[in-house]
This record gives C-alpha cells, sequence and structure tokens, in this order.
C-alpha cells in the first residue's frame, strides 16, 4: 500500500512538473489568451443581437464557447455587450446599421 | 479674335478633348496581366436583366432544372435533426440557386429570413478582393506594388519585399497559425480578432516575422486582407473609405444590406466581418460568374476574375499540410475547385466542375460560382461539425439538371 502510495505521489508530482514547465514556458501565451473569452462572447453577442436582430436565447446558443463566460450584461440602451470571463471583462458595442459593432 | 487665332483655340480645344478622352478610355480599359491559368471562361450568354433592382424568378423546370431531384438537395439540406442547443448535425441557414441569371431556389431556415442579415466570416476576404479590383482599375495602386508604400512600417528588412500581390495571394510569408478552435492559445487569427491585435488588426499582421521569403510559400492567412484594407485607407480620406465599398461595389450591383465592421482603428475588417443577406451575396457571385462586369460594364478591371482564379503561384512551391491538400486550391482571396496534376492533387470537390471557385466562410457559409453551368449557389448554415458535406450538398444539385 506504502509502494502505491508513493508511486502516486510520484506520479502527481511529475504531473505538477510538466504543467508547470508548459505553463511557463507558454505564459504569454497563455496571458494574451484570457481576454480570447470575453472578448469573442461580447463581440458575437453584439453582433448577433444588434446586426443580425436575432433573438437573446438565439445568440446565446451562437456565441456559447467551450469555456463558458462568468457573467455577461446587454446594455439594450447603449446597445452593447460585456462580459466576463478567465478574469478579464471585454466590451463590444454597436455603432450604426453600416459598421456594426466594434470590440472594445 | 483673328479668323487664325479662332482655328487655334478650336484646334487647342480639339486637341485638349482627344486628350483628356485617351486618358478616361485608358483608365476605363485597365486590364490585370495574368501569368499562369485560369480555368475561367465567362457564360457566353447574354444577359436579358440584371438582378440590380430584384432577382427574376424562374421555376427550375424554364432552366432545364427538375424539381423533382432538387428536392433531394432540399431534403439534405433542411434537415435540423438535433437540438438547438447541442449545435450538432447539417444546421443549415439559407440556400439560393441561381441559373441563368434567374433565382430557382430560394429557402431560409432557423430563424433567418429574405431580409435578414448573416455573418459570412471569410466569405468577406472575397469582398476585399473585389473592392482592391475596382482601386486597382481607379489607379489607386497596382498588384506589384510594394505593400510598404501603403504600410510604412512594413519598410524594414526583408518586409519590403511583400507585394499587394503576394498579399492578395497569401503569399507574404508573414508568421501566422491559422486555426480557431483546435489550437486556440497559438492562433494568430483568435489573437488578431479578439485578444493582442483586435484594436489595430492591420498593425497586429504587419508586426509579424517573417516564417518564408515574401512570394515563396503559401499559407492561409486571415490576418493579411486586413492588412490590405488598412492599405486601401491610406490611399484615400477617412470619409471617403468609410463610403467606398458601398458606393463603388455594394450599391452599384444593388446590395440592399450590408453591415461591414471595423475594428477599433477605424479599418473594415476584410478577413471575416460582412454581414448580408443571401440575394446580396448572389448578386456578389454573379458579379464574378460575368467576368466583373455589371449592367454591360466593366466594374473590376478585364482579367481581374482571371487573375482571382489562377492558382497562387507560391502554392506549386510550398509543401502543403495534409488538409491543405484536401481543401480546395487557392487563387487571390478565392477558392478553386481545381486538380493539380503538378502535386498529384484531385480536385476538393469532384461532383462539381473543375471551372468552380468559393468564396468560403467559418461554419458553412459559401458562395459557389460554376461558370459552366452558369450558376451562383449561396449557402448559409451554422455548421459546427462535419456533418455537412459539401460535394453532397453540389451534387444533388448539379444531378437537377437535366438538360447541360
Amino acid at each position: 500500500m506504502k509502494k502505491f502510495m508513493k508511486i502516486l505521489v510520484m506520479i502527481l508530482v511529475i504531473i505538477v512538473i510538466i504543467i508547470g514547465i508548459v505553463t511557463i514556458t507558454n505564459w504569454n501565451d497563455i496571458n494574451n489568451f484570457r481576454p480570447m473569452v470575453s472578448g469573442a462572447f461580447s463581440k458575437f453577442m453584439c453582433s448577433c443581437l444588434f446586426v443580425e436582430q436575432r433573438t437573446e436565447e438565439q445568440c446565446l446558443q451562437w456565441s456559447k464557447l467551450d469555456l463558458p463566460v462568468s457573467s455577461y450584461s446587454v446594455n439594450q440602451n447603449e446597445k452593447s455587450v460585456t462580459a466576463s470571463a478567465l478574469g478579464k471583462t471585454s466590451k463590444a458595442s454597436y455603432t450604426n446599421e453600416r459598421f456594426g459593432c466594434t470590440l472594445q | 479674335m483673328s479668323n487664325l487665332n479662332r482655328h487655334s483655340v478650336k484646334g487647342m480645344l480639339v486637341v485638349c478633348l482627344i486628350v483628356v478622352f485617351t486618358c478616361i478610355t485608358d483608365a476605363d480599359e485597365k486590364q490585370v496581366n495574368v501569368t499562369g491559368t485560369s480555368n475561367f471562361k465567362k457564360p457566353a450568354t447574354q444577359r436579358d436583366y440584371w438582378p440590380t433592382k430584384e432577382w427574376n424568378v424562374k421555376k427550375p423546370e424554364d432552366v432545364g432544372m427538375n424539381s423533382q431531384a432538387l428536392k433531394k438537395m432540399e431534403l439534405y439540406a433542411f434537415s435540423r435533426l438535433q437540438p438547438e442547443s447541442e449545435r450538432k448535425g447539417i444546421r443549415t441557414d439559407s440556400v439560393i440557386i441561381v441559373k441563368n441569371g434567374y433565382i430557382v431556389f430560394e429557402k431560409y431556415a432557423g430563424g433567418f429570413t429574405r431580409n435578414k442579415v448573416h455573418i459570412t466570416w471569410s466569405v468577406s476576404k472575397s469582398f476585399t478582393n473585389a473592392l482592391f479590383g475596382i482601386a486597382i482599375k481607379e489607379g489607386k495602386l497596382s498588384l506589384s506594388d510594394p505593400a510598404w508604400k501603403f504600410y510604412p512600417s512594413l519598410n524594414r528588412g526583408q518586409h519590403k519585399n511583400i507585394t499587394i500581390d503576394h498579399l492578395m495571394r497569401m503569399s507574404s510569408g508573414l508568421y501566422s497559425n491559422e486555426t480557431y478552435e483546435a489550437s486556440p492559445l497559438k492562433s494568430t487569427v483568435n489573437a488578431m480578432l479578439f485578444t493582442v491585435g483586435h484594436t489595430d488588426m492591420a498593425a497586429y499582421t504587419a508586426s509579424q516575422d517573417l516564417e518564408a521569403n515574401p512570394g515563396e510559400k503559401w499559407e492561409y492567412a486571415s490576418p493579411t486582407p486586413n492588412l490590405l484594407m488598412a492599405m486601401l485607407k491610406n490611399t484615400m480620406s477617412a470619409r471617403e473609405y468609410d463610403q467606398y465599398p458601398w458606393e463603388k461595389l455594394f450599391n452599384v450591383i444593388g446590395m440592399k444590406k450590408v453591415v461591414w465592421e471595423r475594428d477599433v482603428a477605424g479599418t473594415f475588417v476584410g478577413s471575416s466581418y460582412i454581414f448580408t443577406t443571401p440575394q446580396d451575396m448572389a448578386r456578389f457571385g454573379y458579379l464574378f460568374l460575368n467576368d466583373g462586369m455589371w449592367e454591360g460594364k466593366h466594374l473590376l478591371p478585364q482579367g481581374w476574375v482571371a487573375y482571382s482564379t489562377t492558382i497562387a503561384p507560391a502554392y506549386f512551391t510550398t509543401k502543403l499540410s495534409k488538409s491543405d491538400m484536401s481543401d480546395p486550391a487557392y487563387g487571390a482571396l478565392w477558392w478553386l475547385n481545381r486538380d493539380i496534376p503538378e502535386k498529384n492533387m484531385k480536385r476538393a470537390f469532384p461532383d462539381a466542375p473543375y471551372d468552380m471557385f468559393i468564396a468560403m466562410g467559418h461554419w458553412g457559409q459559401y458562395i459557389f460560382v460554376i461558370p459552366s453551368l452558369d450558376m451562383v449557389i449561396v449557402y448559409t448554415g451554422d455548421n459546427r461539425d462535419d456533418a455537412f458535406n459539401i460535394n453532397t450538398f453540389l451534387k444533388l444539385i448539379i444531378d437537377s439538371i437535366s438538360k447541360r
């Protein structure tokens, strides 16, 4: 039993070390990636709601990403969508009928 | 004034008029010379109307197609079997078939209707192509111009050698990693659209290192059309630029509803962000089907469609990936359904003609232009997996043509 526990701990340590190395070597990419989910979601939702003029339910289905957002809000007055995920917040705003939405 | 003087003035006026006329004619006759071969051959039919105002409709039988056979395509394309929330299977939003200049099939689904715009994703790249055709015809720039001339930060090292032609043919050599969901951390598309590059996509593109000498390596790279659109911006005033796509292209061919989103820097996102209706997408395809002519006039330079449908020279010198080998070949911001014996490549959609060229966008947005069948087919959808088979879809349509 003790031997089994030792092996298990060693495997866990190796996994943690590998994750650490991958994180350090890709830190720049990981850090750059963090606004991806909130950015994509807010932009998708803004264009879906205010350009394609679909319902919020349809837009939520369409905008759903593999990683979920922690929160989002739609401001119907200023026609914008704000979303948060992975500790980052992004906002996409509707400009006009020609230029649609822009991720700020 | 003496008679002699009057004659001299008249003579000078005539000479001036001839010079002005010659200049105008030269500008109108601007031609693009193509090296390499294109499979494009304009349909020989004389058009009896142009769909600038409205598309005219005919029954499939009136243009040599069989309605019953076309039903098979309808059953195939419009079969949303899975729950909406799962986003699986074939999820068609619209299909339009234009044959011999007439709409013979039109259907919408997924909450979309005739007047609703749909995101086109990378179909936008082919619109960028058309705007460059127009700008070149106007003499604002030329294919052989170095890119730095219109985007000064490229005036460095080997970047100096990038031309507009290289960018049009995805052969600039600028580093690119065209992955989406598959490798989100490394994707330059995601970075450009949503993270480090989204405020000024052209600046992000131009900041990339070269991974090959300009003109030597073909690599599909979404950032490049955004660099092109920023270069176009630098040839005119901001006000003119904002109106340019509508005044020079969309309004001319009667596109009724177009939204073209910009980044924070005010550059049109030439890679991805045109939203328009399927009928308007069909108008755009019809412009290319007719060799860039509209209402009897050359909107695009002569030879532009041949240029767009000629395989990018760097394509032949590039070691293509497995997925590149199964994709269609590439021209200039258009995909080509061509066999390439030199690379032992069969055309991507074997049941569609070899002269078909395609504007293709993420999650299933397409404009198929088939000159040999005098057809434009528009498809929009939300296909998140591989269930929708383009070849099957096209085969079902082509099989319904009883008279060829």
